[in-house]
């Protein structure tokens, strides 16, 4: 699986290199910035961008500007951004570029199974939330809180489907039957009364916009 | 005139009249024929001393007594019969005279300015004497006393007096041209301080030039009319005189008015104005003192020159508590009156030290306000380049640090020694537990989200990162100026951490609007309440924060009724 990795800190981007090849990666190029990302994306057409959000000139969100432009050259590419620091409406506005994105603290390295499976998903076009935004989502006040009916396990499920994970993944995590899984799953869109969505992707977008602006989708009345 | 002289010529000229009185009665002489000189006399002595008590520098009094004495001792020598005695009486009304052309010459108190004026000044004085041999037949033909003297009507004493009113006329015209030109370049407030001497003088001039050419035996078409004219301008000079320091009277009084006014509130049309119209000269211009570049400006801060002395213009130093703080431009012909230039000086002083001192809180205050947003901007720009270091440097080792300790862990995955992993697994705790600090820590220094997508979304991502439930409400749409964008966040941002470690509230509402030029911020919790501005470190900062942006801050936290920060912005 080849990739391209852009970071401005060559101690971090040198790290993460070693670590996907010593994992079975192939990193193709290594960047310190977006243009020169969006260039090695143009001529090495890897699987997946690896990108840090922080870059020069401006040290703000440069790899999301660059996440988004291949995301839009190249539909089929997977991006997976790290960052410092979480925003999750980051996290959403990627998403709805399409499938194949990721969204993780760069700290989620350290997790050498996690991060390489979360960055094997996004380049088959799955993708990856990180659990913090998930759990920032999930603690959204809300006028009439359908997730407070959910049981504890409903919750658990909730949670994983909302980092991007398929329902075998989410099998294998907590430990319980396909069947099980796939009732809970119905229970959560039941619920919440959100549509059940067949495809990953979508289902990762349905319960982010869901848990990110609640009074709309879980057919509140209208506020005020 | 000192005080002393002043009495002495109050007392000559009563003696006089007494004098006369006596005499005419014991020696049964017509009263009434020199009644209308007394009175005029008196009038002249009286306006004199009036004068002197005004001005005691002034040469007018003195000038005007001197008058009054003269024909009033003219008219007591008359009364004798002794012929010396009636010759020096009949000499003394020519005497009378000079001091009149010397007075409208240098009215109000200038000093002869070429050698033609000095000479017409002294002229009638020399005249006066160089008539004293043909005064007394010239005077009276058929007085009843004969005056000596030498008969005018023939020989020496012929020439005499022909050459005498030939030099009186060319003397006479000299005035009378000097008091034209002085009126034809006097400037409107000049002719206005000119106007009680200097046109009553020319006229009897014209007059007085009549009744010489009249004696001279050459026509005029007047007759015998020049001496009435002349008899009634001179009976009218001292009241018109008097009449002029009334009015000088009158203006002192004009600027108590304006004081009062001053004290009041500025006037409505402006100090210079104000100024202007109780000196009763259009052309005042006020001049303020900078200290700091050393010269003048005017209200409006142009610069001004002092004009050179000799223009026209006099200069009057304001000063206000021993400083220096301006100077009156006055035209010169104000001079004559100094001391209503210093009280308007003065009330000059106390309004411009007002004006000053509103002026220099308002520049003081403002150099506060721009001090305190230096302090703010450093402040933030301090705190940006340590969020930048943290994340450049001790962020990136710990990931670092992180990813060598989760690869070595994975390499030992299956190892004989399970301490081992145990050990990597907590210093990868440690390492994840020490970056979450950190990044409270720069997301508290600089929030990223700010500046990039502005205070809806970061308050948006403060609210979710917030433990105890957050409402947010945010209706202000668009981008606001940064520094009150960044004031919002950190008020909001203080607010919802001292919820956390204080407050023990189990709901946090924070609502944002914008009312036209106004940002409302207000951050309420339902905890226990009992916050205090000037405790809170976090919240006393912002108060400065607030208030350099001319803004407001209110905590609102009874013990046990929650806590309310409501801050207000201006945005315009």
């Amino acid at each position: 699986m080849r990739v391209v990795l852009a970071d401005d800190s060559v101690l971090l981007r040198e790290g993460i290199a070693r670590l996907l090849a010593g994992e079975g990666f192939e990193v193709v190029a290594q960047v310190g910035d977006a243009e020169a990302l969006l260039a090695a994306v143009e001529q090495e057409r890897p699987d997946v961008a690896v990108v840090d959000i922080r870059m020069p000139p401006t040290h703000t969100v440069e790899g999301l500007r660059a996440a988004h432009e291949i995301r839009k050259r190249h539909p089929a590419m997977g991006v997976l951004v790290l960052s410092q620091h979480l925003e999750s409406r980051y996290a959403v506005e990627l998403l709805e570029g399409g499938r194949g994105v990721g969204y993780l603290l760069k700290e989620r390295v350290g997790d050498v199974h996690e991060f390489t499976e979360a960055v094997r998903r996004v380049a088959a076009g799955g993708s990856a939330v990180d659990a913090e935004v998930v759990a920032r989502l999930l603690r959204r006040p809300r006028r009439r809180d359908p997730v407070k009916d959910l049981s504890g396990r409903e919750r658990e499920v909730l949670a994983l489907m909302a980092e991007g994970r398929s329902n075998q993944a989410i099998t294998a995590r907590l430990f319980l039957n396909a069947k099980t899984v796939e009732t809970h799953v119905r229970n959560v869109f039941t619920k919440l009364e959100i549509l059940q969505e067949p495809d990953d992707h979508r289902r990762v977008l349905a319960v982010l916009a869901y848990l990110q602006s609640p009074s709309k989708k879980a057919g509140d009345p209208p506020a005020g | 005139m000192s005080r002393r002289a002043e009495a002495a010529a109050a007392a000559a000229a009563v003696s006089c009249v007494a004098l006369t009185v006596v005499r005419a009665v014991r020696r049964d002489l017509p009263l009434a024929e020199g009644i209308p000189l007394l009175v005029v006399g008196l009038l002249f002595v009286g306006a004199g001393v009036a004068a002197s008590a005004r001005r005691p520098s002034s040469a007018s009094g003195r000038l005007l007594a001197l008058t009054g004495l003269a024909w009033l001792l003219s008219v007591a020598l008359t009364t004798f019969e002794d012929r010396l005695l009636f010759t020096a009486g009949l000499a003394l009304f020519p005497l009378g005279l000079a001091p009149l052309g010397h007075l409208a010459l240098v009215f109000p108190a200038r000093r002869p300015s070429s050698p033609l004026e000095r000479f017409l000044v002294a002229a009638p004085y020399l005249l006066a004497l160089l008539s004293v041999p043909v005064v007394g037949p010239a005077s009276c033909s058929d007085c009843s006393t004969r005056p000596l003297g030498l008969d005018v009507a023939s020989g020496v004493g012929r020439l005499w007096y022909s050459s005498l009113l030939v030099a009186v006329l060319v003397a006479a015209v000299g005035v009378v041209v000097v008091l034209a030109r002085r009126w034809q370049e006097a400037s409107p407030v000049a002719r206005r301080v000119l106007l009680p001497v200097v046109p009553g003088a020319f006229a009897f001039g014209l007059a007085y030039i009549a009744g010489i050419l009249a004696e001279l035996g050459l026509p005029t078409g007047l007759g015998e009319g020049w001496a009435v004219v002349a008899l009634a301008l001179i009976g009218l000079a001292p009241l018109v005189f008097l009449g002029g320091l009334v009015r000088s009277h009158l203006a002192r009084a004009g600027v108590g008015q304006l004081v009062v006014e001053l004290g009041e509130a500025a006037p409505a049309q402006g100090l210079q104005e104000g100024l202007a119209r109780a000196l009763g000269d259009p052309s005042l211009e006020l001049a303020y003192w900078i200290p700091s570049s050393a010269r003048y400006v005017t209200a409006g801060g142009a610069p001004v020159e002092l004009a050179a002395p000799g223009a026209g213009r006099s200069v009057a130093l304001i000063e206000r508590g021993g400083r220096h703080v301006g100077a009156l431009l006055y035209d010169s012909a104000l001079r004559d009156d100094p001391g209503l230039v210093d009280a308007v000086a003065a009330a000059a002083g106390l309004a411009m030290e007002n004006e000053r001192l509103h002026a220099e809180v308002l520049v003081r205050l403002e150099e506060v306000r721009a001090s305190r947003r230096r302090i703010v901007a450093a402040a933030d720009s301090a705190r940006r380049q340590v969020e930048r270091d943290l994340h450049d440097g001790a962020q990136q080792r710990l990931v670092a640090l992180t990813l060598a300790v989760g690869m070595a862990r994975a390499r030992l995955e299956g190892a004989p020694d399970p301490a081992v992993a145990d050990l990597l697994q907590q210093a990868s705790d440690e390492a994840r537990l020490a970056l979450e600090e950190l990044r409270d820590l720069a997301q508290g220094l600089h929030p990223a989200l700010l500046a990039e997508a502005g205070l809806g979304p970061a308050l948006e991502s403060l609210a979710e990162r917030s433990p105890a439930p957050v409402e947010l409400s945010v209706s202000a749409e668009g981008r606001l100026p940064v520094p009150v964008e960044v004031a919002a966040y950190y008020v909001v941002s203080e607010a919802l951490a001292n919820v956390a470690k204080h407050a023990q509230a189990s709901a946090v509402t924070v609502r944002v609007d914008r009312e036209g030029d106004r940002l409302q911020v207000e951050v309420g919790d339902d905890g226990v309440g009992g916050a205090d501005v000037r405790s809170g470190s976090g919240l006393e900062g912002l108060a400065d924060r607030v208030a350099a942006l001319n803004g407001c801050l209110e905590v609102d936290s009874p013990p046990g009724g929650g806590t309310r920060v409501r801050v207000e912005l201006p945005c315009g």
